[in-house]
């Protein structure tokens, strides 16, 4: 078991571009060893590459630890690319690379996603609600988006008069 | 020598460049603006401040750095120290978050009713907003309301309790947990 420390911003691999994984090799299945054992010693329900300092475009998700919402347990991702998102919803999230802070964020209600799984076969797979922000969060680390970077409003702002 | 915080809090007439202006002075000054919020209210700005002070200069000697500003922009300003347990900024956590969302026909005392039956049972307002809305014939009152429950509370009884509120003021309550999460 490997429990990886997990960068905090401003660490700038969280705001670097990850690469393409070409080869799941030894190094590559470690890396999904360590994001498993590090998400599983961590108080979040996912987390990518990078924020264990391995610039790879890998994620792991498993919201079954939080939530009994549809989800389908734990996901490892490889090289993973939203091919469709559809509807809207508005959720607190914080990040455990940006201690302290939470912020409404707007995302997708559900998506589907394309990626490899560690052996490298294609997965494809559709998620909404709880499951398919937590995807797209890590998506974004992968890019070196972070949470701050998608605050959608503040939380007062719901109630703020708009001039139509 | 330790950091040393005070608050202030402004209010003024709405308009562009209240926040630069206060921010010039202070970044002038060697004062550092920490956790802060600042809303607009109708047609006035409010603003509340944390900042940390140079380490050679005094309350006394920001807030005569101010009066320009202060008097320019037509602003109320009140500076306090803080004390260090103020001023942490990992505050106890308090509980769990909850969100009192609570609308219905203008009337007073809505606010009162409302906040004195939460405190009785020890839950904390972490933020709180409230909006007259709707036509003048006709006023809503929206107020939203972010709480910290604390452990021991039983949601119940709060929730009993809100139900037999919102039939005696009349108004719409609910009471939910904030959705957040780590990811």
């Amino acid at each position: 078991m490997a429990v990886v420390k997990i960068l905090q911003y401003p660490h700038p691999l969280l705001k670097s571009h990850s690469r393409p994984v070409k080869a799941i090799d030894q190094r590559m299945k470690l890396i999904g060893k360590n994001l498993i054992d590090t998400m599983l010693a961590s108080p979040g329900v996912a987390l990518a590459a990078p924020q264990i300092g391995e610039p790879h475009r890998m994620i792991i998700c498993d919201v079954s630890r939080k939530m009994k919402e549809n989800h389908h347990g734990r996901i490892i991702l490889i090289n993973p690319v939203i091919r469709h998102k559809e509807g809207k919803r508005i959720f607190r999230e914080g990040c455990l690379s940006v201690p302290d802070y939470t912020g409404n964020v707007s995302r997708a209600e559900r998506v589907c996603i394309e990626g490899q799984d560690l052996k490298g076969r294609p997965v494809s797979l559709i998620s909404e609600g709880f499951e398919a922000l937590a995807l797209q969060h890590e998506i974004d680390h992968l890019d070196g988006i972070l949470f701050l970077d998608r605050i959608s409003s503040l939380s007062t702002d719901l109630f703020r008069r708009k001039v139509y | 020598m330790a950091d040393r915080f005070i608050i202030i809090t402004a209010a003024g007439p709405d308009r562009p460049g209240i926040v630069a202006r206060i921010a010039r002075v202070l970044y002038q000054t060697g004062c550092n603006i920490e956790d802060s919020s600042m809303t607009r209210l109708r047609g006035e700005f409010a603003i509340m401040l944390i900042v940390r002070l140079p380490a050679k200069k005094g309350l006394t000697e920001i807030k005569q750095s101010l009066k320009k500003v202060q008097r320019a922009l037509g602003l109320s300003l009140l500076l306090r120290p803080l004390s260090k347990q103020e001023a942490r900024r990992e505050q106890r956590p308090l509980g769990r978050s909850f969100l009192l969302s609570v609308y219905g026909s203008d009337k007073p005392g809505i606010v009162y009713h409302v906040t004195r039956l939460i405190a009785s049972y020890g839950i904390n307002i972490t933020d709180m907003n409230t909006r007259v809305i709707g036509p003048p014939d006709n006023p809503i009152y929206v107020m939203i309301l972010e709480t910290q429950v604390p452990a021991k509370v039983k949601l119940p009884a709060v929730h009993s309790e809100l139900r037999k509120l919102k039939r005696k003021v009349n108004v719409d309550i609910t009471l939910h947990p904030v959705e957040s999460a780590r990811f």
